[in-house]
């Protein structure tokens, strides 16, 4: 068989080179002088199937392998079109090259045209990139993330985190309204694709409009703009899913734009443990993140952790996970100076795991057989609430403050048997958290700033952990344990904290020139 | 003193050319919206002039172009601030002073493309500015011009095609320096050219776009024949190299400048406290059009 394969291929080979179909020809003008710059395309009904350029002395050569009935036409700029049709008659005259001539008369040649278009793909201007999204989409795109993966310049990564320029975008706002700022995730991972018409990738952002111009802030936003839809009707968008093995996927995402009241509801019931979600802590964190890097603190996680272990696959594969989340955000323009921003979001997720796994080591006669059964189930609840009211009372002051409320619940289990010896683990957990902050400033004049930040928070981590049975019994002869471990660890945090300061610029060496 | 002897060379070379780019009285112009992303997006206008034999492709920013409409093309200082003005004895060419990239307001490299193409000689030469590579050649000034062979694009013709503006276009594809192109060219149109030096096709390209949309070319005016006054610029005043030499040479500077940076961080390896260590890694990757050659 093997033997076979070369022969084969030789056989294969002399029959492509056999079965060649060569026309050759000669291209002049009407004294005779060869066309240098004609060139010659072999169609097969309306499809090009070989094209040639003429040489230096005029001649052309064009293959093809195809068989059948072809048209020959030559070109050439300032010259009229001709075209042959020709058919080879018989097997024998495939061996031979074709001999087609063409001698073009010279013709006055004129085309003007503009050629129009609909929305360029991308606009570039000084500080703002716009995608026009349709240019880029392939209509599989689900929500807002499988959308901005397809925009150069933008990338997403595994985990959902969103760059342009290389740099962490600072929030993703929705027609200018900032719900969720570093926790943008929720945005891109919850948000319909078809609801966008563009993204606006902003460089040199600053929520503070006074900062802008005073400081070289290198952060970058990025903005949806909604389709019209969004503006004249509520949007609406709902998407089920469901398998055989009682899986479903359920996706609702609401949105209504006005210039008073904008409103964004999302929300997802989901068995199938796609997506990453985002848990407890790290929403919170990332909603109380401000603009001011060095007042963020990240809210303490609980301590006791009983997702100890998982194989090296990627999580969505190894996990079962039902999340239900629910999400209500409203902006209000309360004046033309001042905003009210309000994000609420209620999420309810159970994580399992399974694992199960024989292992049996022989080595001569000797045979050990381990088994383990390791199961782990966890369940979240948790809400938050934000308010954010942004106000410039005039042109020279802006004051910006944050309330964020958050509470979560968490039971969590682990049942391990190994080789029938069970050992069950539990924690109950409960936390709430609440922080305030408040960013005030005022230009005295021209290139002097003068701001004020405060904060405060409060929070509690409350864990109970329990441990059944223990592995040993007696702490003395006269000590007898009941077979039950427990631990309780509570966590009490609280902060105040302020900061004034004036910022001077002195040289612009820094500045944008836009 | 070498390379100016080679800029001496050059010279005569090209005169001749444009003699006998002449003898055909059939121009046309194409203009070009550009739009490439490397880092971030950049948009340009690009401008294709051609005649049977030689063509030649410039793209200036937009910025830049608007910049020189407010300015009522003032040429601003040579020394300072660089734009591209057009060429008045030739509308539609753009004569480069210098220029800037308007988002980083750093002079850039290799943009806007200069390109020309010549049928006749089988060549191409684009216009690159790069003051490493002069400073290795000990040159005076920062521009020099690379030469390339033509024929290097294997186009594969498509059966699809499409109606752009009033012409029927043919897709065809090709993977050329690390991108894959998918173009639309028309054959009723019968040059070999197209925007930045994609070229070979029976029929001018209209649109070009690479699979990762980084890349996009669309043809926005189209002329040929009549009144169209744009005339291919032709290579003139700086020294000509094989850009082969040119990417061999650079690829040395990049590795140079990465040993370099390495031994840098080898200090700082070195000085690490005990117990910590730190990941350094120097690497110049290529960006822009061109990521892979095929020498």
């Amino acid at each position: 068989m093997k033997n076979l394969f070369p022969l084969l291929l030789a056989f294969l080979l002399f029959k492509a080179v056999y079965s060649q179909f060569v026309v050759e020809g000669f291209v002049s003008d009407i004294k005779g002088k060869p066309i240098t710059h004609a060139q010659v395309l072999l169609y097969s009904g309306s499809n090009i199937i070989a094209y040639a350029f003429v040489d230096s002395e005029g001649m052309f050569q064009v293959k093809t392998p195809q068989k059948g009935d072809f048209k020959l036409e030559c070109t050439a700029l300032g010259y009229e079109k001709a075209a042959r049709y020709i058919k080879p008659q018989t097997d024998s005259s495939l061996n031979m090259p074709l001999r087609v001539d063409f001698v073009l008369k010279e013709t006055a040649y004129q085309i003007n045209e503009v050629i129009k278009y609909g929305d360029k793909p991308i606009v570039v201007k000084p500080d703002t990139v716009i995608y026009n999204v349709k240019s880029f989409v392939t209509g599989n795109e689900r929500v807002v993330e499988d959308v901005l993966k397809k925009l150069p310049g933008i990338n997403v990564d595994d985990n959902g985190k969103v760059t342009f320029k290389g740099k962490e975008v600072e929030k993703v706002m929705i027609e200018q309204n900032d719900f969720f700022g570093k926790g943008y995730k929720m945005i891109t991972q919850n948000v319909q694709a078809n609801a966008i018409e563009k993204v606006e990738a902003i460089s040199n952002y600053s929520e503070n409009p006074l900062l802008k111009g005073l400081s070289n802030f290198d952060k970058v936003a990025l903005n949806l703009r909604l389709t019209d839809d969004a503006y004249k009707k509520i949007y609406t968008n709902l998407e089920l899913g469901y398998s055989t093995i009682n899986d479903h996927d359920a996706y609702l995402n609401l949105m209504n734009f006005s210039k008073k009241y904008s409103t964004l509801v999302f929300g997802n019931s989901s068995r199938l443990g796609e997506r990453t979600y985002m848990g407890y802590p790290e929403l919170v964190s990332s909603l109380s993140a401000t603009s001011d890097d060095k007042a963020n603190t990240t809210i303490p996680d609980y301590l006791i952790n009983l997702e100890g272990f998982r194989p090296t696959l990627k999580r969505q594969r190894v996990n079962k996970l039902e999340s239900n989340l629910g999400s209500l955000n409203e902006a209000i323009n309360l004046s033309a100076k001042t905003k009210l921003t309000i994000t609420s979001v209620y999420n309810q997720s159970n994580n399992w795991f399974t694992k199960n796994s024989i292992k049996k080591i022989s080595y001569d006669t000797l045979s050990i057989v381990n088994s383990e059964i390791y199961n782990f189930s966890q369940n979240d609840k948790s809400a938050l609430v934000k308010t954010k009211i942004e106000s410039t009372p005039s042109s020279k002051s802006y004051i910006h403050h944050n309330l964020i409320f958050s509470g979560n619940v968490r039971e969590a289990l682990t049942q391990n048997n190994f080789n029938l010896s069970f050992v069950n683990e539990d924690v109950n957990a409960k936390s709430y958290y609440l922080n305030t902050n408040i960013d005030y400033t005022k230009k005295i004049y021209n290139q002097l700033l003068f701001q004020f930040n405060g904060a405060a928070y409060i929070g509690k981590n409350d864990e109970d952990y329990f441990f059944n049975p223990l592995p040993f019994t007696h702490v003395s002869d006269i000590i007898i344990l009941n077979g039950h471990g427990s631990q309780k660890v509570v966590n009490d945090y609280n902060m105040i904290a302020g900061s004034s300061g004036i910022k001077l610029r002195i040289s612009k060496f820094y500045l944008n020139p836009s | 003193m070498k390379a100016k002897l080679f800029a001496l060379l050059a010279f005569p070379i090209f005169a001749s050319n444009l003699v006998n780019a002449q003898s055909n009285s059939i121009w046309g112009s194409v203009v070009y919206q550009c739009l490439w992303t490397t880092a971030y997006p950049i948009q340009a206008k690009g401008m294709l002039c051609f005649t049977d034999t030689v063509a030649s492709f410039m793209a200036i920013s937009e910025f830049t172009a608007e910049e020189i409409n407010l300015e009522g093309k003032k040429v601003v200082d040579k020394n300072d601030n660089s734009v591209i003005v057009e060429d008045e004895t030739s509308p539609g060419n753009f004569r480069i002073i210098k220029r800037r990239d308007p988002n980083t307001m750093r002079e850039s490299k290799g943009v806007p493309f200069n390109i020309f193409t010549s049928n006749r000689k089988h060549k191409m030469y684009q216009l690159v500015n790069d003051t490493y590579y002069a400073n290795k050649k000990n040159l005076h000034e920062p521009y020099v011009y690379l030469e390339e062979e033509l024929g290097s694009m294997a186009w594969r013709i498509e059966p699809e095609t499409k109606q752009i503006g009033q012409f029927l276009c043919q897709k065809a594809t090709c993977s050329f320096r690390g991108r894959d192109y998918i173009a639309w060219f028309t054959p009723e149109i019968p040059v070999s050219y197209g925007p930045w030096k994609l070229n070979g096709l029976p029929g001018l390209i209209l649109e070009v776009n690479d699979l990762k949309n980084e890349v996009i070319f669309t043809a926005t005016e189209v002329n040929v024949g009549g009144d169209s006054s744009c005339r291919p610029l032709e290579p003139q005043g700086y020294p000509v190299y094989a850009l082969q030499d040119y990417v061999i040479l650079r690829k040395q500077i990049n590795e140079e400048k990465d040993k370099k940076i390495e031994s840098k961080f080898a200090v700082v390896q070195a000085r690490l406290p005990e117990g910590i260590s730190a990941e350094t890694k120097s690497h110049s990757k290529p960006i822009g059009l061109e990521l892979d050659y095929e020498f």
